[in-house]
């Protein structure tokens, strides 16, 4: 049992059994985090009477769930319905798997597991599975993470669901483009599927890749934003169009199964921009944080760094999403399709052109081509004219009709 | 093969077929229960056949996976629900990946999974929701041609198993396991890429301290990356061709001419709801 422990499939195991724990645990704070924000964005107090700081809300909220009325109603598609949520709730589950939380670990420098292990003689991965496609395995993941979606919002039988449901497939299926080819913007940087290795190589030369690729980054933060459903790209649960979107049927567990599933797919999409372009558990000028401090406090010192760039990702997340107003759903795809997919699209024809003549890692080329790429959009852009649409073309053309200057129409 | 391998195999084939026949919907002809239990007959047949033949599967996975799959298709045929015909293709899908990383072809895993499951799938939901929005219409409860196209399938199945099986024996014959080993080091000779760039990760070790070593830094991913961007080149060209044209067809195809801002359309007689668009 002892030895079985310190074996990289032993290890495997427990690793993912507390990876998970610590990511359902971070998924009941996430809110009260998200609570907390919002309320400093709006001026007031927030949670504040559950435990000190109101830092119990999460357990009372956890509680509130569990307790409800799991109520199925009589119209939906039963097997579905249930389904649904246990979907999204698995998929968004496992995306964590193949994400390097810190380096190696020597498993001789275990207590009392490895104490009868030589130094060095057993190196542990610190990741629970090592594939060797391993960025496509998360890509499968968050691209079945659209049926949970779907299903929920079809099951359910009901109108305001199913549009919430089909604005959600379409935005995933549009955002999952951008996203791909800006992670392939990375891999073809740094010559490897395997995101230890990417982590591992931007710890060693001490540049992340944000340096290199910094509109690559943010075009993957975006999509980030998107895939988790989060605002500005919360379309599928508008409130005030669609009731609730996708989950308006469902309530206690079920519904908070889809939460869960949200927020933890929040904080693989994070950890995912972190070890691609933010360097992974790595800072600068820290002995503890190098690819050579292998033993368990330095791994440590690794997940907390992690887990620390996670939070502050997910802190953007937040502040985004109370900051700036919803998209209207042809905004959204325009942003999609006329922006982004070209934009990645250039950058990794820009890319696989620098890995031609062997500048991929060159500072200095990467940027000139990335602000190439950048102007480029923007020239596009400045050229083209604001599209007409919706409310705007009404005014249009009653200005037109009443022949008075546009400034003057009032609705 | 032993020629009892191989008739149980082809018992199989029959058995499936017409349990096949008769799940597929059809009011009057068909026999859900009788259907059931001869694909149950079958399938057992197939599981005896494969043990006789030896050495194919690789263990518990591949036998559960594998039925996963066949009973998730046989669903996707018979199920008189689209929405759930889709989800069953989807259930196929995975079993088929998860078949694909047993043999350590975990490129192909994904990729299966990233374009059928995550993207081709996901929009035949769509349009299957989008179009039956008053419930399932009663051609899907009632199969065509039954005979012919259960007839088709299984001497389609049976002559690939039958070039399968004769591949298999001579590879047999030469002296390898038809493991993932083999397939991959004839892949890595075939793509003429170094022998050292393939690794075979599938490779089962007792070891413990070998199972916790570094792993390989390449894998199949590379080596398929290699074979495709050589020897296959014109082929993924072409194939990329091929699709850039449907893409342009697709464009032109669905593009309308909108009217412009402010141009006074002829409006539409009474009772026609909607406006016309004449294709671009």
């Amino acid at each position: 049992m002892k030895d079985f422990l310190v074996t990289q499939f032993g290890f495997s195991l427990v690793l993912a059994a507390l990876v998970f724990a610590v990511i359902q645990g971070a998924v009941a704070y996430c809110i009260y985090y998200e609570r907390k924000i919002a309320a400093w964005t709006q001026d007031r107090y927030g949670p504040n009477r559950a435990g000190p700081l109101g830092l119990l809300q999460p357990i009372a909220d956890g509680l509130k769930f569990v307790f409800k009325e799991d109520y199925i109603p009589g119209h939906v598609d039963k097997i579905l319905f249930v389904l649904a949520p246990g979907i999204m709730f698995v998929v968004c589950g496992i995306g964590f798997l193949i994400l390097p939380w810190g380096g190696q670990l020597d498993a001789s420098t275990l207590p009392w597991l490895g104490s009868h292990l030589q130094p060095g003689e057993r190196m542990l991965s610190v990741q629970v599975v090592s594939l060797n496609v391993g960025i496509l395995y998360l890509l499968a993941v968050m691209s079945m993470s659209v049926y949970g979606v779907v299903l929920g919002g079809w099951s359910s039988n009901n109108k305001y669901s199913f549009y919430g449901a089909m604005r959600a497939c379409a935005q995933m299926l549009a955002y999952e483009i951008p996203m791909g080819l800006t992670i392939l913007v990375v891999v073809l940087t740094m010559g490897t599927l395997r995101l230890e290795e990417i982590a591992a190589e931007q710890a060693a030369s001490g540049v992340w890749n944000v340096a290199r690729h910094p509109l690559a980054a943010l075009i993957l933060f975006i999509t980030a934003l998107a895939e988790a459903n989060r605002a500005p790209f919360d379309l599928a649960e508008a409130e005030q169009e669609l009731v609730g979107g996708y989950h308006t049927e469902y309530g206690a567990l079920k519904f908070g199964l889809f939460f869960l599933g949200e927020y933890a797919s929040m904080i693989t999409t994070s950890a995912l921009v972190v070890v691609l372009f933010l360097g992974g558990w790595h800072v600068w000028g820290v002995s503890a944080l190098t690819m050579e401090a292998t033993s368990i406090w330095a791994v440590l010192a690794k997940m907390t760094v992690m887990a620390g760039k996670v939070a502050i990702l997910i802190f953007v997340y937040m502040w985004v999403r109370w900051s700036l107003p919803r998209f209207r759903f042809d905004q959204l795809m325009r942003l999609a399709w006329k922006s982004l997919v070209p934009m990645s699209l250039g950058l990794f024809a820009a890319a696989a052109g620098l890995l031609y003549f062997g500048l991929h890692r060159s500072i200095a080329a990467c940027l000139a081509v990335n602000a190439v790429v950048l102007a480029g959009a923007v020239a596009v852009a400045s050229r083209g004219r604001t599209p007409i649409t919706g409310r705007q073309a009404n005014l249009v053309r009653q200005a037109a009709r009443n022949d008075v200057p546009l400034a003057e129409v009032r609705t | 093969m032993t020629p009892a391998a191989l008739y149980t195999l082809y018992a199989a084939f029959v058995l499936g077929g017409t349990g096949l026949y008769f799940l597929l919907p059809n009011p009057d002809r068909g026999k859900p229960l009788a259907g059931a239990a001869l694909g149950a007959l079958g399938l057992v047949a197939l599981v005896v056949a494969w043990a006789l033949i030896g050495d194919a599967g690789t263990g518990a996975a591949f036998y559960v996976l594998g039925l996963v799959a066949l009973l998730c298709t046989v669903r996707v045929i018979t199920h008189p629900k689209p929405v759930y015909s889709a989800l069953y293709f989807v259930l196929t899908v995975l079993a088929v990946a998860a078949l694909c990383v047993l043999q350590g072809a975990e490129f192909l895993a994904a990729a299966l999974v990233i374009i059928y499951a995550g993207a081709i799938l996901v929009t035949y939901v769509f349009v299957i929701m989008l179009a039956q929005q008053s419930g399932p219409s009663s051609t899907d409860r009632r199969s065509r041609e039954p005979f012919l196209s259960v007839c088709a399938g299984f001497v389609t199945m049976a002559v690939i198993t039958a070039h399968a099986s004769k591949a298999l024996e001579s590879s047999v014959a030469a002296g390898g396991t038809p493991r993932a080993e083999a397939r991959l080091a004839s892949a890595a000779a075939e793509s003429g890429a170094p022998a050292g760039l393939v690794e075979d990760e599938a490779k089962p070790s007792d070891d413990g301290a070998k199972r916790s070593a570094p792993k390989p830094v390449t894998g199949n991913a590379m080596a398929l990356g290699g074979a495709v961007m050589t020897r296959y080149m014109v082929a993924l060209q072409l194939s990329g061709l091929l699709l850039l044209i449907a893409m342009v067809g697709a464009v032109a195809m669905s593009r309308k001419r909108v009217p412009q801002e402010g141009a006074v359309s002829p409006r539409a007689p009474l009772g026609q709801a909607g406006r016309e668009v004449p294709p671009y």
